[in-house]
Parts: C-alpha cells; sequence; structure tokens
C-alpha cells in the first residue's frame, strides 16, 4: 500500500508475516498483510475459513500463542495524543499491552467461551471490564451499568441475567455478553471475530446499530471479521478479501462487490445461497480444495482452482497493483477478470 | 414425504431450568426453555429449526439426547425392535442409541477433547463400532477430513491449533464418523465462509440421498434451512408456533412472527440497504412468558383474545400439504390471502 500518512489512520498493519511451529513444522499462517483501520470507519476481512483472519486480529492485540512468533513487519497504533505506538514490539504480557487491552483497543473473540470466565457471573465479568475504564464507579452504579450493558444487547430480563454464569446463557446470549464486554469501554479500536454468527438478523441488526453509534459518536475504528456477505454489505466502509494468509483485494464496498477484481472474490461472491431459490438452487462451492499449508502452491497461492491461471501464476506470487484509487488486487490477470464482470 | 416412516415422536416435551437467588439458592421460577413441543421427524427428511437467539433450541436438541434434564414429556425413537421412550433408557441402551442419534454442538471447541488430537478423538468411536485394524481408522478418518475441505494429515494436530470454522468442520466430521441415523446439528455451519458451507452442504444432502440419514437443522440462517430442509419449525419462546413444508412455508406464511423473521434477511448488495421491519417491544423472558399468545406484545395483528387466550398448534391442510400454525388470527390470515384451507381433525 502506499504511504498515505492521512491522519484517520488509527492503526496500521504493514507486511506482517506470522509463522506457528508446531509439531516440528513452521506454518507461515500470515504471508505478508498490510492494510488500514480508519477512524470511524469500517473494515471488514472476509475470506476462506483457515486463511487467517482470527490470527490477524490477535497479533494485533499480542494474543498469540506461545508457538507462534511475529516474523516481521509492522502494527502501528497511532494515539490521539500523536504518539506512535508499535504493538509488534511491545512486550506480549508487559504492562503497556495490557493497559492499551480493552481500554484502546477491544477485541470480541469469535468463540465466546475463550473470553468468559466459566466460574464467574456475566454481570461480575462485565463490570470488571467498566472498573477499568470509569474508576471512581460506586457498586451500584457499575452494577446498573453492566445490566443495562446487557439490556442493550436484546438481553431480556437483564436484571437476572447478570447474575447468571456463562453455562446459563444460550449461544447467541454468550455472544451478546461478549460484545457487551468489547463495547462497554468505547474503544478507539474495535476488533469483532465473526461477533454476530449466533445471532438471527433481528438481533444483529440492533447490535449493528450499537457499532455505528459508537463509531458516530466516539470516532471509533472498527475491524470486523464475518463471512456473510450481507453483513459486509451493510456495515462496511472498506472490505479485505483474505486468502491463505495474503490479502488478495482490498477496496470500498462498493467496488469491490460491484467490480470484482480477483479470481477468488468473484467466486466467493457466486457462491452465495440466495433466499427464495429454494432446494433448486444450484450452490456453487469454489472448485477445487483448500491447499495444505505445509504444501503450499509455489507462485499465486489461488493458482490451483484458478479459472484465470496462467503459466506465470503457478510460479510467483502476484503483489498489489492499484486497480483505481483505494482499489488494489493481487492477480496477474485482473484486467480479463474485470471484462468477464460478475 | 411419500412413505412418512415417523423417527422420533416427540409429545409434549418440557425441558425447565430452575433459576436459583440468594445464598440458599432456593429455586424462585424456571425458565421454560422447552414449553409443550409435540413434533414428529420423518425418516431420512432435514427438519429445519429456526427461531430467535434464546428460544430453546440448542435445549430442544439437548433434550432429545437426553444432555439435559427433562421436565416432562416423552421422545420415542424407532429402534430395530420399535418405539422406546429416550426418557426411560437404561444408562447401557442410552450409550447406544447415541450412537444412533449425534449432535453436532453449537460451540465445537468445548466438545473436543483439548488433550487428544483429532485422531486421538476421532478414532475412540470408531474402535468402539468394531474398526479393529488402525489403517483402516486411519484411512477412514482421512477421507472424512477431506470430505469437509480439511488435509489429511490434519489428524495429528490439537484442538486449539485449528481456525473456528476448521473447528466447527471436524464436529461435523466426527458425527458422521458413526454412521448415525439421525444428527442434530446445532448451528453447525455459521462459521464457515460460503464457499465451504456450499460444501458441507452438498455433502450433507449427498449423505442423506445415499445413506438415508434424517438431519435436525438448527440454524438462524434462513437462506441455508431453505435450502436443505424439507420441513421447517419455528419456535417462538420455548414452542413451535409454525411448521410445514419449506416450500408452503416461503409461499404461504401465516404466523406474525415467522413473517417478520423473513422480512429481516439482509442481501448481499452494498446499493440497497435494507429497510427492517423490526419487532416491535422487547424480547421476552422465558422465566416470565407474557399470557395468552406469548407473542402478542410484539404481534402487529394482536387482538384482545390473544392477550388472553394461549392458542393451539392446529394443523391446517393446504393445497395437500400440511400446516401447523398457532396463532388467533389465522383465519383472517388465510382468508386475506385467499387461501383454502381445511382444517385436520
Ligand atoms: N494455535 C494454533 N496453532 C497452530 N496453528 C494454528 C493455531 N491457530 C490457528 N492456526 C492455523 O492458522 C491458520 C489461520 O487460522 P485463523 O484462526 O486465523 O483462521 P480464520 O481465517 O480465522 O478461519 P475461520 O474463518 O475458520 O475462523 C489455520 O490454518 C489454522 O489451522
Ligand atoms: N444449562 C442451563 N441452565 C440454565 N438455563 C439454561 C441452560 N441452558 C439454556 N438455558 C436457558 O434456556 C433458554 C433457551 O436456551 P437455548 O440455548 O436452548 O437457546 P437457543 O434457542 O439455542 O439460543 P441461541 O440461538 O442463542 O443458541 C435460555 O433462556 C437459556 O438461558
Ligand atoms: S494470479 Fe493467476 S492464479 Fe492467481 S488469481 Fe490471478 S489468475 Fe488466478
Ligand atoms: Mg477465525
Ligand atoms: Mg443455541
Amino acid at each position: 500500500m502506499p504511504e498515505n500518512n492521512n491522519n484517520d489512520v488509527v492503526l496500521r498493519v504493514k507486511d506482517l508475516h506470522v509463522s506457528f511451529y508446531t509439531n516440528q513444522r513452521c506454518n507461515n499462517v500470515l504471508r505478508g498483510v498490510s492494510f488500514d483501520i480508519r477512524r470511524g470507519r469500517t473494515l471488514c476481512i472476509v475470506g476462506e475459513s483457515g486463511c487467517g483472519k482470527s490470527v490477524t486480529a490477535n497479533s494485533i492485540l499480542r494474543l498469540l500463542p506461545d508457538l507462534s512468533r511475529i516474523e516481521s513487519g509492522s502494527i502501528t497504533y497511532y494515539k490521539e495524543d500523536g504518539t506512535e505506538v508499535r504493538l509488534d514490539q511491545l512486550e506480549k504480557n508487559g504492562k503497556e499491552m495490557r493497559s492499551l487491552r480493552g481500554k484502546d483497543i477491544a477485541i470480541i473473540f469469535q468463540d465466546p467461551m475463550t473470553a468468559l470466565n466459566p466460574v464467574y457471573t456475566v454481570g461480575h465479568q462485565i463490570r470488571e471490564i467498566i472498573k477499568e475504564h470509569k474508576p471512581g464507579l460506586t457498586k451500584q452504579q457499575l452494577k446498573q451499568e453492566s445490566i443495562q450493558d446487557l439490556a442493550e444487547m436484546g438481553i431480556p430480563a437483564a436484571e437476572i441475567r447478570d447474575g447468571e454464569y456463562p453455562h446459563q446463557f444460550s449461544g447467541g446470549m454468550r455472544q451478546r455478553a461478549m460484545i457487551a464486554m468489547g463495547m462497554s469501554c468505547e474503544p478507539k479500536i474495535l476488533l469483532a471475530d465473526e461477533p454476530t454468527t449466533a445471532l438471527d438478523v433481528t438481533i444483529s441488526a440492533q447490535i449493528f446499530d450499537l457499532m455505528n453509534g459508537l463509531k458516530r459518536d466516539h470516532g471509533t475504528a472498527i475491524m470486523m471479521i464475518t463471512h456473510n456477505m450481507g453483513v459486509v454489505a451493510e456495515m462496511a466502509d472498506e472490505v479485505a478479501v483474505m486468502y491463505m494468509g495474503n490479502i488478495v483485494e482490498y477496496g470500498k464496498v462498493e467496488d469491490v462487490f460491484a467490480n470484482p477484481t480477483h479470481p477468488y472474490t468473484k467466486a466467493l461472491l457466486r457462491s452465495i445461497p440466495v433466499l427464495g431459490k429454494g432446494r433448486n438452487q444450484q450452490l456453487e462451492p469454489i472448485r477445487g480444495v483448500t491447499p495444505d499449508p505445509f504444501n503450499r502452491p509455489k507462485g499465486c497461492q489461488f493458482c490451483p482452482r484458478c479459472d484465470y491461471a496462467g503459466e506465470r501464476c503457478e510460479t510467483e506470487m502476484p503483489s498489489e497493483e492499484w486497480v483505481k484509487e483505494g482499489h488494489y488486487t493481487r492477480c496477474f490477470h485482473f484486467r480479463e477478470v474485470m471484462k468477464d464482470g460478475k | 414425504m411419500e412413505n412418512k416412516e415417523i423417527l422420533l415422536k416427540v409429545r409434549n416435551a418440557k425441558t425447565y431450568f430452575p433459576i436459583k437467588k440468594g445464598v440458599l439458592k432456593k429455586t424462585v421460577g424456571y425458565v421454560k426453555a422447552v414449553d409443550d413441543i409435540s413434533l414428529d421427524v420423518y425418516r431420512g427428511e432435514t427438519l429445519g429449526l429456526v427461531g430467535e437467539s434464546g428460544c430453546g433450541k440448542s435445549s430442544l436438541g439437548k433434550s432429545i439426547l437426553q444432555l439435559v434434564p427433562v421436565t416432562d414429556g416423552s421422545m420415542e425413537y424407532k429402534f430395530e425392535d420399535g418405539y422406546k421412550d429416550l426418557r426411560k433408557l437404561s444408562r447401557t441402551e442410552l450409550d447406544n442409541a447415541r450412537k444412533k442419534i449425534q449432535i453436532v454442538f453449537q460451540d465445537p471447541y468445548s466438545s473436543l477433547n483439548p488433550a487428544f488430537t483429532i485422531f486421538g478423538s476421532l478414532e475412540d468411536p470408531l474402535i468402539k463400532f468394531g474398526i479393529k485394524d488402525k489403517k483402516e481408522r486411519i484411512e477412514k478418518i482421512g477421507k472424512l477430513l477431506e470430505d469437509v475441505n480439511l488435509p489429511r494429515d490434519y489428524m495429528t494436530r490439537y484442538p486449539n491449533e485449528f481456525s473456528g470454522g476448521q473447528r466447527q468442520r471436524i464436529g461435523i466430521a466426527r458425527a458422521l464418523s458413526v454412521d448415525p441415523e439421525l444428527i442434530i446439528c446445532d448451528e453447525a455451519v455459521s462459521a464457515l465462509d460460503v464457499s465451504i458451507q456450499a460444501q458441507v452442504l452438498k455433502l450433507l444432502n449427498k449423505l442423506k440421498e445415499e445413506r438415508k440419514l434424517t438431519y435436525i437443522f438448527i440454524t438462524h440462517d434462513l437462506s441455508v434451512v431453505e435450502y436443505l430442509a424439507d420441513r421447517i419449525a419455528v419456535m417462538y419462546l420455548g414452542r413451535i408456533v409454525e411448521l410445514t413444508t419449506s416450500e408452503e412455508l416461503f409461499a404461504n406464511t401465516l404466523h406474525p412472527y415467522t413473517k417478520a423473521l423473513l422480512s429481516a434477511i439482509p442481501i448481499a448488495d452494498p446499493t440497497k440497504k435494507k429497510k427492517r421491519i423490526p419487532l416491535q417491544g422487547d424480547v421476552p423472558s422465558p422465566a416470565n412468558p407474557p399470557s395468552g399468545c406469548t407473542f402478542h406484545p410484539r404481534c402487529p395483528d394482536c387482538a384482545e383474545q390473544c392477550k388472553t387466550e394461549r392458542p393451539i398448534l392446529e394443523e391446517y391442510i393446504i393445497n395437500g400439504v400440511s400446516h401447523f400454525v398457532s396463532c388467533h388470527k389465522v383465519k383472517a390470515a388465510l382468508e386475506a390471502k385467499g387461501i383454502k384451507a381445511e382444517r385436520s381433525k
């Protein structure tokens, strides 16, 4: 991405490489990921299951497991007072990183149970976070806040639920408790990893309204990982499409949906089931299978499954090419892809 | 369904969770997660189960497998030697039943043992199943992983080494591994991207044809359920409010709650920021459900009768198709649409 030192940028990830070392083998999960998160805007990240979306989010907050390493690249957080913090260089569980978590940058995890502690009530866990953010509240006030947070998430009888344990919640309620925890501090950056997978559309809509409220009133920048294209269409300003550890296409949501320039994006958009066609509709999964990360294609990672692939694709990974302002792609044959339309 | 062989007969099932308060943990009330549900599941069908978060979908699934204490009612399953109530089985009988009935849990992580590799977790049921040869087990597990688009040698990995969607697919592979008759899929594809989701849905449909598998498919994603389900049951606050074939439900939506549910689906088109008709009012608590029709405080068609009298789930026959609905205003809804319906029995 070109240097564009727009002061709207609150977080810049540049050429990030992350590897996991398990079973004495090295899995290069992120292979040069770059993007910006901007104040008051929403970036949606979509991509195949296992392509590295959660690892990207967890890298920002330095929450990767022990057997992994940021190999190279940078993650920079631009504070409101103009200082820059290199998150990738901070000590993982040091004081500075801990003080940023939740308060400046909050995360809603994909798996609610990693965030919720089974031995404390849900209300208690929300209050722990509010306490950090708003010291000096009385016990009573804290309780009121946590109850209100749950109620805003559309959880009925929030006074009772506040005193219940995570296992007494339904799947979707657990997810909402976690969203409440992530949002309660009005963070500068909200990283939401598949926040509404267990929620029906009505409640998701209500939660998206709340997120948009944060964005509007506090200038919160949102990075949302989702596989639901309906959600992307509705929430995103920009969208990044990931495949096997790279962002293969990035741009304004209107541009990417109207003019997909990467064969993967195009195939992905084509496999969305359409309501109203019923059982007669032909689902079109992308042909072939996800490559084994330990046995990756040499060139473009999408090559073995791609309808446009040529000789060069087999040996060389394409770099980022600008299609127009704010819209880039990683494909040698993007002109053909564009010419073919959706 | 030409030959309707009933595989599972649920009658007046109730699952109430006690609400405890104070130091003495006195029971002060109940969350009526499943509140008087009756339904039949036919062999070889996919029954979709939809409804808003917290309405009791997972509880119903777990109740069938006796994974939560069921308060009342019966659940008769068709074994080789006839129907038996799952609630009344002995320990060993229940263990056997749980081979025939599999569940893919909503939370895939907590259902995998973190201390075992995937091979370790999936191998056990296969040994019990009688596959003595280790090579054969490796082969079978490898094939299952490939079926859900995971590389074969992922079987040597531990659960925490997987992404959310990968874990979900392992849950599906595990359920399929013991050749069950009935699989309860609880939000089983919710973490998958559209392409892999399509692949898994196709696989499930293929197995259904080949092995006459039966599914109860819990999801909040109506496009998924529309694609997969033969029939759809709509739940609201622990009860079934509408139940009919998938085509009929979308063509002749009768219950006001179902109508609201269908109006709220987002579409993948950024040029159309869609207006939804949100349900008015708050989601009521299953601990203290409203009187009469439990949907009445949020219903646009609510009449006086609805506030006091609880409607029952009644069967209508519309163009030869059975359509269950529980709403006092159903006659008006039918008339407004000009639909001819017969009351069944
Ligand atoms: N703790 C871990 N140890 C080893 N490998 C891991 C670990 N966590 C993730 N991975 C691997 O890293 C890759 C990226 O995982 P990630 O969780 O980022 O995927 P994702 O894009 O979020 O997928 P999903 O949509 O399924 O959640 C996957 O191939 C996964 O197997
Ligand atoms: N083990 C439990 N103890 C106490 N209450 C429970 C328990 N399990 C579920 N409940 C309550 O029962 C009700 C129904 O929960 P259930 O998990 O069946 O909902 P669901 O329809 O699956 O929702 P979701 O779509 O959010 O997963 C909820 O109010 C929930 O809090
Ligand atoms: S670079 Fe080649 S293989 Fe990769 S997506 Fe483009 S055409 Fe397909
Ligand atoms: Mg993930
Ligand atoms: Mg559930």
